[in-house]
This record gives structure tokens, sequence and C-alpha cells, in this order.
């Protein structure tokens, strides 16, 4: 690159590059109209080394910005909400909803339309569950299953206690449900929780049946039963209901193979032995003299020859 | 306290006008010839001229940069001389060990080696080039002063970044293949932003905003000024064939 001089001041002179660019620089004691290759500009901005040392910090800035933004996008904790639909709920460490996801086609259907933006996880659960009751995907006795997931065990431990208390405040006035709570980080670790909601509508037909059942079978049989024992449960003194066995599970309509065979049985027709011993006295059983010929019956009558070679060892 | 208000006073009217930062310049000359001599730490009679010349300098980019509200001007402007004298040094500490042609043949002789070397320059035609341009320059400054501009004021208009000098000299390139663009702008004194935007496809506010500068840009493309244009040709036609 060459420069061509054009004035001359006493402190400097303005040259003009090759490139068309009209300079001020040193006047090292150039002649007008001298054409030079090297020059001593005025300087402009800053110098090389702090111009590095900017762009360092500014560059350190830019990737700190980055990291802790994308440390505040990430999901901090996950909780699914299964009904029937199915949601997947990304919270941030302040448990705002950073993202909701459909887990299957009614978890769409539930979704649609839905704005979780700078909301809370409480009452996104709260806002889901209703919609979810208006669009009869939750009806009374059924479940509300929650899977939570997150690397921070006080985290799970605080807001599994924090939804489980919540939900039994929130349907409590709703409905009967069951709250099944699930901590995927210690495997299948759950909290059963039944909630008792507005008393039910009695129905004659269904309390006959529940007082044959108890009568009949026992309810304690019932309960008992390892398809229905819960692995945690949990029960809080406030409500009664919690104490009782889960009003969701259904009755049990066939006798436990133990009794089942009893009542086929002609022997289980005698009264049970801790009924009172009744009195006979006052029954005429002269029907029953011992008078009748029974000895069609004589089992000297039957030919048990018959038996005799049986295969079975009796 | 009144001399403070004085310099102060005369810096403020050198930013606007060169010839009264010269005028400063020359008065406190002996101020920035003591500045540099501390600074260079060379024996009396040892010549400074290269680091005055650099501390004129930064004694002018001190008048362009002072405000009278963060303090008194020779201070600032001994600093700026200062820190532009040790960014001088940094770049001169690349010919240590390379022996000047300024220097001496022997210590008794008044020979330098540069008059030594064989002289291979055609002096007489050097001479005649450099008066032509001389001419050629002075008749543009003329010029230029008759549509009220001086270089140091398009100097200091001139664009800085990359993207807007190719938009000026995508202007410039439109002008020169339509001569009449030029003729008219030399007629009246007036730069005709409109049509130089439209023809260019640049943005009109980009070239108002260096008016000054396109406008010496276009009177050199005018009638004569060939010795200037012939600096300028090779790398005008190159940028805008590479940026059209």
């Amino acid at each position: 690159m060459t420069y061509l001089v054009l004035e001359n001041h006493l402190s400097y002179s303005i040259v003009l590059d090759e490139a068309g660019d009209f300079i001020k620089v040193a006047n090292m004691g150039y002649d007008v109209g001298e054409t030079l290759t090297e020059i001593r500009t005025l300087k402009r901005g800053m110098s090389r080394p702090f111009q590095i040392a900017l762009g360092t910090v500014a560059a350190s800035v830019i990737i700190a910005f980055v990291v802790i933004l994308s440390t505040m996008m990430t999901a901090f904790g996950q909780v699914t909400l299964r009904i029937n639909p199915s949601v997947i709920i990304d919270v941030d460490r302040q448990n705002t909803v950073t993202r909701i996801q459909a887990g299957n086609r009614d978890g769409e259907t539930l979704l649609q339309g839905y704005e979780y933006k700078d909301k809370s996880l409480m009452p996104v659960i709260d806002e889901l569950v209703t919609r979810a009751i208006d669009d009869d995907f939750l009806l009374p006795g059924g479940k509300i299953a929650l899977d939570l997931n997150a690397r921070d065990e006080a985290w799970l431990d605080v807001t599994s206690s924090e939804i489980s208390a919540h939900l039994q405040s929130f349907m409590a006035d709703i409905m009967d449900v069951t709250i099944e709570i699930t901590r995927l980080d210690v495997g299948t670790q759950q909290v059963i929780i039944p909630v008792r909601g507005l008393p039910a509508r009695p129905d004659p037909a269904a309390e006959t049946d529940s007082e044959e059942d108890m009568t009949d079978y026992g309810i304690e049989e019932i309960t008992d039963s390892p398809l229905t024992r819960p692995t945690v449960r949990e029960t809080s003194p406030q409500t009664p209901a919690a104490t009782r066995p889960p009003v969701t599970n259904p009755p049990v309509t066939s006798p436990p193979a133990s009794i089942r065979p009893a009542a086929t049985n002609p022997a289980a027709t005698n009264p049970p032995a801790t009924n009172p011993p009744q009195d006979i006295s006052d029954y005429d059983d002269s029907s029953f003299d011992d008078s009748r010929d029974d000895s069609a019956y004589d089992a000297s009558d039957y030919d048990d020859s018959l038996y005799g070679d049986s295969p079975y060892d009796d | 306290m009144n001399e403070m208000i004085a310099i102060a006073d005369r810096v403020q009217a050198a930013k606007q006008d060169s010839l009264a930062a010269d005028d400063l310049i020359r008065d406190y000359l002996p101020f920035i010839r003591s500045e540099t001599a501390a600074l260079c730490k060379k024996r009396p009679g040892q010549s400074i001229d290269d680091e005055l010349s650099i501390a004129m300098l930064g004694f002018h980019e001190a008048i362009q940069g002072y405000n009278a509200s963060k303090g008194p001007f020779l201070g600032f402007a001994s600093r700026i001389m200062k820190h532009r004298l040790i960014d001088y040094f940094r770049q001169e500490k690349r010919h240590y060990g390379q022996i000047s042609l300024s220097t001496p043949v022997t210590n008794d002789s008044e020979t330098t080696l540069e008059e030594m070397l064989p002289d291979e320059v055609r002096h007489e035609e050097v001479y005649d080039s450099r008066q032509a341009t001389k001419q050629e320059i002075a008749e543009l400054s003329n010029q230029l002063s008759r549509f009220g501009l001086n270089l140091s004021a398009i100097a200091d208009n001139a664009p800085k970044q990359g993207r807007t000098k190719r938009q000026c000299l995508q202007a410039l390139k439109h002008a020169k293949a339509h001569p009449l663009i030029i003729q008219e702008t030399i007629r009246t004194g007036r730069l005709p932003l409109t049509a130089l935007a439209d023809g260019a496809g640049v943005e009109k506010k980009t070239l108002e905003r260096h008016r000054k500068y396109l406008m010496a840009l276009l009177v050199i493309y005018s009638n004569g000024y060939e010795m200037i244009r012939g600096h300028l040709k090779q790398v005008l036609v190159r940028q805008t064939e590479v940026h059209p």
C-alpha cells in the first residue's frame, strides 16, 4: 500500500491511500506529492492488547451467560402425571414449569390450548386435574398417579410431600380418588393416598352387597390380599377416610380360593361355631322317628368288591 | 485560572478549525519538545525529530479528544503524548540491531551509508512527477475550498468501517458510469444523494453521513487530476469488483 501526501500541517499530514482513504498521519517531515510506503496514523480507538483483553472478558461473560442460561433452561425435575391422559411436566429449580409434553393421545387432548408459561408446578397440576375431570378422564374412584424424577434427592423429598398434601386437600372437596406418588430415583417406592371426597349418595343395593360381602367373607381377608396391599401406606389423622381401605379398590366379588369350596360343601351349612347353641326342646321331631326303616341303606347291601382293585392309594 | 480557561477555549476552537489547531501547537511547541526530551532520555544535541513528530501528533489527538470537564488540558495532552511515544518506541524495537542508512560511513566522515548506495532512481523524472502531483493537489484543494471543504474535514469524514466504505465506493462507481452526475455535482456544488443512492442501491442515509468524503472523490473523478486518479485507480477497480 502506498500513500500520497496531500497536505501538511504542523502536527500531522493528510495522505490519500490507494483504497481511497484520506488519513491523518504523523508529519515526519514529508513533502506534498511525496509517496510513502509507511505511515504512523492518528490513534483510533483502543490499543491492540486492550482490544484482546476486552475481547477475552467479553467472550468469558458470554460463555458464562450461555452456561447459566442453559443450566436454567435444563429441567431440574420432572413430574409425570398419569390419569389416563399422560402428561410430562418439566420444572426448573424454582418449581416453575418450563415445558409440558403429552405422553399419549389423551394427553394431547388434555393439553390442547393450555398455557403453562410462568406458572408454578402446583397450580399446573390443579389445572390439569380439573381439566381431566371436566373432560371425563377422571371419574370418582379414579386414580391420579404422579411419577417424580430428579437428581436432587431433597427436591424429591420436598416435592413428593408437597404434592401429596396439596392434592389431598384439593381433591377432598371434589371427589374420591386415589393419589399414587412414585419416586423414580429409589425404584418403585410409592405413596398411595386414598382421598375421601364429598359424601357419595347412598346406594341401597351397593350397601346391601357390601354388607353381604362383609358378612360372608370378612373385610380383613380382602384388604390383606397381596393384590391390594400398598408398598407404603400413608395415613392421615385429619382425614378419617384415609384409615379405611382404599375406596377405589374394586370389591372382591368372588371369595378367596380357600373359602369358595365351603359354599358347596353341605357341612358348611351348619351354624358357625361361634353361634350360641339353640334350644331344640320345643321342636317336634316325631317325623324324624327312628322307627323309619332304613334297612334299605344297610351297609351290608353294598357290594364294595368293585372297589377292591382301586389303583388309588387311599 | 484565566490561563486554563483560555487554553480550554483555544482547544475548543482548534477542534473545529485545523488552522487554529496548528496555531495552538505552534504556541505550545516548547512544551511538546520538553515533554518529548524528558521521555526520550537523549543527550543534548541528539536528534529527536521523529519523536517530536510523534509527540505533536499526540498533541493534536489530545486536542480532538479533550473534554474540559475532566481536568486541565496540558496534563491530558502530556499523557496522550507519552502513550504515543511509548507505542512508537515499541514499534521501533523491531529495528534494533539494524544499521540506519543515515549512519555515517566513518566516525569522522559526514557521508552517510545512503549516499554510498548506487543510485538507480532518475531524480529529474521523480522531481517532475512530484511537481505535477503537487500542482494537481493544490488545484484539488482550491476546488474543494470553493465547495466549502478542506482536506482535514474530509479526512475526519472518511468512512472508518469497511461496509460503509464499500457503499461509498459503490456510489462512486455508479457516478463514474454516469458522467452527468459528476458534471452536475461540479456545476452545482451539491451532491445528488438520491440519484446516487437509488442508482447504486445503497442507503441514502449512509451517503449523507459521508457527504464530504464522497464530494472529494467525485471532484477527483471529474476532469483533470490524472496523477491522483492514477494513484487510486487500480485499487478502486479491484474493490468494486470484489464487492459489487
